[in-house]
């Protein structure tokens, strides 16, 4: 089930920001963990792009993957500017679908009074994807950037304003794979001082600018629209591996490989046995009457 | 413009180039008569107290005063410039030089002041002057004067420019412009007042629209932070607003937008601090964990979160019940191992009990086996315990090795016995020898010790005849101790006899000693037959023992009889003529009486021994009268006749020899009463009375006792067992009736009777109140006996006291002088210390027995049937006081004639004609002349008895009253 929250602006009961819609379902803490991300970035002054992010909240024991969309309204008549911010909130990802495939699709309903999407609202985002041109990128960078996610390396990237900012997302994170349902991912805001995993903004935008202007790694694929991407659209500080730009337009399919523990079928068979032997000897000592 | 002073040094340098110029003299007398001028207005100014303003005005005009005198000195220039010589003479031009010393006391603005009053200086400039040197100087008038004219004229030229800045809003301008009316010294002076006051309220216009901007822009600064739900800076932009609060200067319109931000972040605060709590218990729990807390303290925090209803996290919660598990596994695992160890140990201890008891049991039966072999050993039956020892180990009682060390033991004891036997053979053959010598205490010792030997090493179960030799020996020895007995039985008979012997009389000395001679040589007999063989048998050592106790005890009292008697002997001999020798020794002889007066009373017949203290303490009255009463009489020409002085020291002398020797015999008592009756004295009759009274005899009752005793009382009050006034002694007479302590019955005996009278008594308190209403005494005492006689009902013990009283006093009331010797010698035996009439009646009468009673009731009879007869009594009262006055009339006493040595003397100066009085009753007095001898010594007459007699000499004696 997928659940929906609305955080803006309300003039009753009592004039100011507040949750306009929430579901009963949601627990508490978890509204109250989801307060600070509705107005993550909001300058106000200057028109705000539409902002999206997918993201991890732990409230109540339980990791909720909180998809949330930000997005300015008109100001209020003494000249205070409003933003209105929609949380879509799933107790555990859910397979088939993808995090930016369901913003994308929720960003066609209203901010207000959308509802949630129910798990029969799927859409097939992930098998279709978004059409992409990465012409104006000088190549593919889609299995270029989604290795570096899918490794949880940190990565920001500015693209051409050919396409929205989701839409890019939603074309990496189809190379990606489920494994972008456990990344932080910011979508026209800046990271945070702790740091965020993936952060894309598009040509333009106050973001990219700030992200150029911030001397962090930056993957700038808007610079030279014309050239395929080489190491000179890279900026380094040294403290993150450097991208590899694709020789060809990759098309290549990411493989992801099964998890290694440096054991042999040797050596598990071995653990296996060593723990019936203890089990056996705790299960002895323990067949006592206990005090 | 050049100076003054500059211009005419240049004038100088010109004229002495070309004196004769006519320009330059012309242009040097023009010079000459400003430098004049400018000197003379620096005086007048110095004159006027215008000090400051005068330095100044010769400093801008350079050194005047050097100028003036270095023109003075110039010979050539004064002469030919006219006008110069009417400068100021140099006494003249003194305050000029004095000047900027005195007005330098603040010099920069002095300085500032000089700078400024140069022609071409700015106004602003010297008004700036001039405003410091009034902070500087503020009591100096001047400086006001001078500036008011000059703040006008700033002032106006400043107007135009104020106007400018009021209206160009520039608050930089108008700060600028209020320093500079400030510094100018225009902010307290009229119209610069008013200017700072516009530049002010300008300013105060500006700041309030710039504060009302601020708040405005603060607080669409807070908006924005509450839509970027941006706390931090919400709270930073809080602490900003807060202060612009203060200024009062915020507009209504910035606190709308403000005030739900501060409530959304009130709101927050509240939630933190809530969530802070719940999670300060969160992380007091997994603390909890982490520090392996017991587990009691982990279920009462995890409860505390449960009743708060505050999530837990779910790894805290997996921590909690994977370590709730661990405890519970922990406990099951120290239980298994506990039981597991106790069941180990119990098998342990069952085995070492088994194994104990065992060895226990086998160490038993090898004691019993050890112990029977032994005990067959000591008795000497080494056959027997190698035959338990077979057994024991036929029946594995014992190990070889313990068999193996019994077995040689009994080997070593039968060697043992075999030798032992053998010995005592030897010993008894020695014996059988010995039986056939003749009889002796030597052989029978030899027979002894031979069968002592034997039985000390024949074994027990051997067969040897020892007792038959021990039969012949004890009947040979009893024969032979039979013969030794009768030898020795006259020799004890004779010690016996020396025993039995009587002792001699006790004072026979030489009887004594040969007893005690005896005595020791029946000791050394003694000794010599405990010397006999026979002797040293028990019943013959007692016997002797016995004997020679008895002996020696014998012996012993012999020899302190001998001893003591030899001792008493010289005492007595020391004893037999006190008043012969003297009285010097009977200070040495008095604690020898007390140390030997049993023995002396041993050796002595009683009789005798009373005598001989008699005579002794006679001896004591002698010395007495001696050293005491004869110098007293002397000096009160009683004797010697000398001088007539006091006779009361004297008769009190003479009264206390007779008290103190009353219990003695003092020789001197005749010579005492005639000299008090010579000094007269007091009242014969008082001194009756006072004898009755003290005798204590008067008002006494008596109180039948079961014993047949009496118990006496004085008074009849109180009840008849009432002890409180009872007289259990002499002494308790002489106590008041108040005064009389309890007295305490003896045991088993109780009042027989009531309480009596005695009639004497009664006739005792009767008589002495007659005498004490004024009957004489011869009266009284007459008729007390004749009561006493009657007395009904009468009590033979107070009847015979009071008899004894009423003699006494009449005897005192015949007085000295007279003769009654027949009632002084009755008196003289009653009071002798075996008198019946000084025992101590009372407490016979009460504590005494029945024979001791009648005894004393004997003895009073017999004493009172030798008094005098009523009849002498009565012839003695008819006439004493004529007998008495004839002898004092007749003569005087003047010596005393004593025997001593064998011969009479005189004490005392000898009158020349001495005679005796001797006083025949019935018959007066008879005058008998003294015969004195050439060696001084006096023949009496031959009848005169040896005891010391008065004295007398013709004519009448001194102090006499009649």
């Amino acid at each position: 089930m997928i659940l929906a929250a609305v955080h803006g602006w309300r003039s009753s009961p009592r004039e100011g920001f507040d949750w306009i819609e929430a579901s009963d379902d949601l627990p508490s803490l978890l509204l109250e963990a989801m307060e600070p991300l509705s107005g993550l970035q909001f300058a106000g002054t200057q028109k705000l792009n539409d902002q999206w992010s997918s993201r991890m909240v732990e409230a109540s024991g339980i990791r909720w993957v909180v998809l949330s969309r930000i997005s300015a309204v008109d100001a209020l008549p003494d000249g205070r500017p409003l933003r209105i911010a929609r949380h879509l909130v799933l107790d555990h990802p859910i397979a088939g679908t993808l995090p930016g495939g369901l913003l994308y699709e929720d960003r066609q309903r209203p901010l207000v009074g959308g509802g949630g999407l129910g798990d029969d609202t799927t859409s097939e985002i992930l098998d279709r994807g978004p059409k992409v041109d990465w012409h104006a990128c000088g190549g593919d960078w889609t299995q270029t950037i989604a290795a570096r996610v899918a490794a949880g390396d940190p990565v920001r990237v500015i693209f051409p304003s050919t396409h929205d900012v989701l839409e890019w997302w939603c074309a990496i994170e189809s190379a990606i794979g489920t494994l972008a349902w456990q990344r932080t991912v910011l979508l026209g805001q800046l990271p945070s001082e702790d740091g965020a995993d993936v952060v894309f903004a598009v040509e333009g935008s106050p973001c990219a600018d700030a992200l150029r202007a911030s001397g962090r790694i930056v993957l700038d694929l808007a610079a030279s629209p014309a050239q395929p991407p080489t190491d000179e659209h890279m900026q380094t500080t040294g403290d993150v591996p450097e991208f590899e730009a694709p020789s060809v337009a990759p098309d290549v399919e990411l493989t992801p490989g099964g998890p290694s523990f440096g054991l042999g079928a040797l050596g598990v068979l071995a653990l296996l046995l060593l723990g019936g032997a203890i089990w056996v000897v705790v299960s002895s000592m323990n067949a006592g009457t206990a005090p | 413009m050049m100076r003054i002073t500059d211009h005419i040094a240049d004038l100088r340098r010109r004229f002495d180039a070309a004196p004769t110029d006519a320009t330059v003299i012309k242009e040097a007398a023009e010079a000459v008569e400003h430098l004049q001028c400018d000197v003379n207005r620096v005086l007048t100014w110095l004159r006027s107290g215008h000090l400051h303003e005068a330095a100044a005005y010769a400093h801008d005009a350079g050194n005047l005063a050097r100028c003036v005198v270095d023109l003075q000195s110039d010979t050539a220039f004064m002469e030919a410039v006219p006008g110069a010589s009417s400068l100021p003479d140099r006494t003249g031009i003194e305050p000029l030089v004095m000047a900027p010393v005195e007005a330098g006391r603040n010099e920069s603005d002095v300085d500032l002041w000089i700078g400024a009053c140069v022609v071409q200086a700015h106004l602003e400039e010297r008004l700036s002057a001039l405003t410091a040197l009034k902070i500087a100087q503020p009591r100096e008038a001047i400086w006001s004067d001078l500036a008011t004219p000059l703040t006008d004229s700033a002032v106006s030229q400043l107007d135009g420019r104020l106007q400018e800045v009021l209206e160009q809003d520039d608050a930089g301008q108008l700060n600028d412009m209020q320093s500079h009316l400030v510094a100018l010294g225009l902010a307290t002076e009229g119209r610069g007042a008013k200017a700072i006051h516009k530049i002010e309220a300008r300013l105060r216009t500006l700041q309030t629209a710039e504060t009302a901007e601020q708040a405005a822009d603060l607080a669409m600064q807070l908006h924005l932070a509450w839509a970027a739900m941006d706390a931090e800076g919400a709270m930073q932009l809080h602490e900003q607003w807060r202060s612009l609060l203060e200024q009062d200067e915020v507009g209504a319109a910035s606190k709308a937008i403000a005030a739900p931000v501060l409530g959304w972040l009130d709101a927050r605060q509240l939630r933190d601090a809530a969530r802070h709590k719940s999670q300060a218990l969160v992380d007091d729990l997994e603390r909890g964990l982490d520090e392996n807390a017991e587990l009691p303290d982990l279920e009462r925090r995890y409860a505390t979160l449960q009743r708060k209803e505050i999530a837990v996290p779910g790894r805290i919660t997996t921590r909690l019940a994977h370590r709730l598990a661990e405890q519970r596994a922990a406990r099951r695992r120290r239980w298994t191992v506990s039981m597991g160890a106790v069941a180990g140990l119990a098998a342990i201890v069952i085995v070492a009990i088994l194994v104990a008891d065992r060895a226990r049991r086998q160490e038993l039966l090898s004691s019993n086996v050890e112990q029977a072999i032994n005990r067959q050993l000591e008795v000497d039956d080494p056959s027997g315990a190698q035959q338990t020892l077979q057994d024991a180990l036929a029946a594995a009682h014992i190990d070889s090795t313990i068999g193996d060390a019994l077995g040689a033991r009994i080997a070593r004891a039968h060697d043992a016995w075999a030798d032992r036997f053998n010995a005592a053979r030897e010993h008894l053959a020695q014996a059988e020898s010995l039986l056939e010598q003749p009889d002796s205490e030597a052989t029978f010792e030899g027979i002894d010790n031979a069968i002592r030997k034997a039985k000390d090493v024949k074994p027990a179960n051997a067969d040897l005849e020892l007792d038959g030799v021990l039969d012949r020996l004890r009947t040979r020895r009893i024969a032979w101790e039979k013969v030794q007995r009768e030898v020795l039985r006259p020799r004890l008979v004779a010690l016996d006899s020396i025993i039995g012997t009587a002792p001699p009389a006790a004072h026979d000395q030489s009887a004594w000693s040969a007893r005690r001679d005896t005595m020791a040589e029946a000791l050394a007999e003694l000794a010599l037959i405990a010397t006999e063989p026979i002797a040293a048998q028990a019943d013959l050592q007692s016997d002797l023992q016995r004997r020679r106790i008895s002996i020696q005890a014998l012996r012993d009292e012999a020899d302190e009889i001998v001893t003591g008697l030899s001792e008493a002997q010289g005492l007595w001999t020391a004893l037999q003529s006190p008043p012969a020798t003297e009285s010097v020794w009977v200070d040495t002889w008095e604690p020898l009486i007390e140390s030997h007066g049993q023995l002396m009373q041993r050796a002595q017949p009683l009789k005798t021994w009373h005598a001989g203290l008699r005579d002794a303490r006679a001896a004591l009255a002698v010395q007495h009268w001696r050293e005491q009463v004869l110098p007293e009489l002397i000096v009160a020409g009683l004797i010697g006749g000398g001088a007539a002085g006091d006779t009361g020291t004297a008769r009190d002398r003479l009264l206390e020899h007779l008290e103190t020797s009353k219990a003695h015999t003092t020789p001197y008592a005749a010579i005492a009463k005639q000299l008090l009756a010579v000094t007269g004295g007091d009242d014969p009759n008082e001194a009756a009375l006072r004898v009755l009274e003290e005798s204590g005899l008067a008002d006494l009752y008596r109180l039948p006792l079961s014993n047949g005793g009496v118990m006496y009382r004085r008074g009849a009050g109180g009840a008849e067992a009432d002890t409180a006034r009872a007289i259990v002694g002499t002494k308790d007479l002489s106590v008041p009736a108040g005064e009389l302590v309890e007295a305490v019955l003896p045991g088993n005996v109780a009042p027989a009777g009531s309480l009596m009278s005695i009639g004497s008594s009664i006739a005792l308190g009767t008589a002495i109140e007659a005498m004490q209403h004024g009957e004489s005494a011869p009266t009284a005492i007459m008729s007390l006996l004749d009561a006493v006689e009657s007395a009904d009902p009468g009590d033979g013990v107070v009847d015979a006291q009071i008899r004894y009283v009423a003699m006494k006093a009449l005897a005192i009331w015949l007085g000295p002088t007279t003769s009654h010797e027949g009632l002084d010698q009755w008196i003289q035996q009653a009071n002798r210390a075996e008198s019946p009439l000084r025992e101590n009646w009372p407490r016979l009468s009460l504590r005494g027995t029945k024979s001791q009673r009648r005894e004393m009731l004997r003895g009073l009879g017999r004493l009172l049937a030798t008094a005098p007869s009523s009849t002498a009594l009565d012839q003695l009262v008819k006439a004493p006081e004529q007998q008495r006055a004839a002898a004092t009339r007749a003569a005087a006493p003047a010596a005393v004639l004593l025997y001593r040595n064998g011969r009479w003397m005189v004490e005392g100066p000898l009158p020349a004609d001495p005679y005796l009085v001797r006083v025949q009753p019935g018959r007066g007095s008879t005058f008998i002349r003294l015969t004195v001898k050439s060696d001084g010594t006096v023949l009496p007459p031959p009848d005169l008895p040896a005891v010391p007699a008065l004295v007398f000499r013709r004519g009448p004696a001194p102090n006499t009253g009649s």
